[in-house]
């Protein structure tokens, strides 16, 4: 399961307000989405890098996302030109469409910018800090709480499916094609649910002992706003006014 | 001395399965108690029971003389009580150290800023301030189980219920954890199948034994380092 790499670093990102980073994001990404225009798009690309770049990340890390990514898009973009509508051309004999395969380009832009926006704007967070910035934005407690709660528990819980299945390996299991392994799954992710279920109680019942009574409050950190936080706040909401405009304009 | 907690008759037992308490008496004030008895002979049921996550089927619990009946009265006795599960992942479930033990002063109607101050002391006193910040998921065993017990101790509790603490413990920090727990002022019930451990960190100890609990007698019993007959069971010289 992935840690949270990205979330350990000294840049301005790193120690910035989640906050504004969460609300300069949550413009940002969906105007990028949108926008039909190739040079919008590049200018959109070339913000994300200098982001990337801002929060001084492990390149290497970064790369492997976006393979892992670029599977898809790729896919997108070899299948696009030959099924999209529209006059097409021929490359080796085969009839390509230009549209599809400017679609195809448009699409394999946006997902690497919009990814390496995302890890440069929320991965340089905790999960735990992104729940908080997400409660400080009016988001729920109780849907705060689930957030923290999912990702406190979904290692221990991996942790224990582990387990088990490391316990059913060293007695001679290994994996096929047939019913004892099905039922061996069966039995593995089943106990998987109800060691979870009995944790879920025993947590529930540790709360409880500490004055928990149906209502949820969090620990906030004092906010620590920086002028850096504001200048970047401030240009990611202006560059997505602007672009959206020019590519639906221009 | 006052009593804190009172077993007056008390009778449990699972779904389905023999009584694990038989009228069960059993009171404790400010002594140090050490819990003992074989596996499965209902000792965590026990602590359950004093806390009130399980209710007795019959007999009456006391709590400073007045008996525990409604979630109210679960809930004062419970502001009383520190309960250290045997498993720590039960009870670390916040994303960080700091904000795990300031759950607890929070419910109790703190502001943030106390919280906080008062979880920074905790910490302090455990030796352990530099886990602040730590993510709970990451933490080793061994410091899980001294945050467990920083969440427990910032509430301020007057009784310790520790279910099995130096499990799974190296022994470097089973010494700290032994260390502290020897210091404080605290009155506790400890379940253990440490000796030395209770030894030092109990004055005195009951086993439970077929639904009952008995005092051993003559103080604490203890074992020896030599070979011995009975060098792994707790027994009395003459
Ligand atoms: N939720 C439950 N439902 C049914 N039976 C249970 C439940 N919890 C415990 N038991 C049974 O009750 C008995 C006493 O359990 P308990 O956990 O109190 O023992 P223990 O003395 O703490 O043992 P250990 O030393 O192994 O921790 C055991 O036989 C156990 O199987
Ligand atoms: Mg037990």
């Amino acid at each position: 399961m992935k840690e949270e790499r990205f979330s350990v670093g000294g840049s301005p990102l790193h120690r910035g307000s989640v906050k504004l980073k969460l609300c300069g994001g949550l413009l940002f990404i969906p105007a990028f989405a949108i926008t039909p225009s190739y040079r919008e798009a590049l200018i959109f690309l070339f913000i994300s890098l200098l982001l990337t770049a801002i929060a001084r990340l492990p390149l290497k890390h970064v790369i492997n996302r976006l393979v892992l990514a670029n599977f898809f898009s790729l896919f997108l973009f070899i299948t696009l030109p030959l099924t999209y509508g529209g006059d097409p051309f021929l490359i080796w004999g085969v009839p390509v469409s230009k549209a599809g395969f400017l679609l195809g380009g448009l699409i394999v832009i946006k997902t690497n910018g919009i990814l390496l926006a995302l890890i440069a704007l929320l991965g340089t967070s905790t999960v735990s800090s992104l729940g908080h910035g997400l409660n400080a934005l009016g988001v729920s407690d109780r849907l705060t709480a689930l957030l923290l709660f999912s990702y406190r528990y979904i290692f221990v819980i991996e942790q224990e499916f582990k387990r088990l299945q490391r316990a059913a390996k060293i007695r001679g299991f290994s994996p096929g094609t047939n019913v004892h392994t099905y039922r061996t799954f069966g039995y593995l992710i089943g106990m998987t649910m109800v060691k979870s279920w009995d944790q879920s109680q025993r947590i529930h019942d540790a709360m409880v002992l500490r004055g928990y009574d149906g209502q949820f409050f969090p620990l906030t950190n004092p906010s620590n706003r920086s002028p850096f936080d504001l200048i970047l706040f401030l240009g990611l909401v202006l560059a997505s006014i602007i672009l959206t405009f020019l590519g639906y304009l221009g | 001395m006052s009593t804190l907690l009172n077993l007056d008759n008390v009778c449990f037992s699972y779904p389905h399965c023999q009584p694990i308490l038989n009228n069960c008496n059993f009171s404790i004030g400010d002594q140090r108690i050490g819990l003992i008895g074989s596996n499965g002979s209902g000792k965590t049921t026990l602590l359950k029971i004093l806390v009130g996550l399980l209710k007795p089927q019959q007999g009456r619990l006391f709590h400073q003389g007045s008996e525990v009946t409604s979630e109210r009265d679960y809930r004062k006795l419970r502001k009383n009580l520190g309960f250290l599960f045997q498993n720590s992942n039960d009870q670390l479930f916040s994303p960080t150290v700091i904000e795990d033990i300031a759950f607890g002063p929070l419910n109790m109607g703190l502001t943030q800023d106390q919280a906080r101050e008062r979880s920074l002391q905790i910490l302090k006193k455990l030796d352990i301030l530099s886990l602040q910040d730590q993510i709970t998921h990451r933490l080793s065993g061994g410091e899980k189980k001294l945050v467990a017990l920083a969440t427990v101790l910032v509430m301020n509790p007057r009784l310790l219920l520790l279910d099995e603490p130096t499990n799974n413990l190296d022994p470097e920090t089973r010494e700290k954890l032994t260390a502290i727990l020897r210091d404080l002022e605290i009155a506790r019930i400890i379940i253990s199948h440490d000796w030395d451990f209770l030894t030092e960190t109990t004055d005195e100890l009951y086993s439970i034994e077929h639904g009952h609990l008995h005092q051993c007698k003559d103080g604490h019993v203890h074992v020896h380092q030599h070979v011995h007959e009975h060098g792994d069971k707790p027994h009395h010289h003459s």
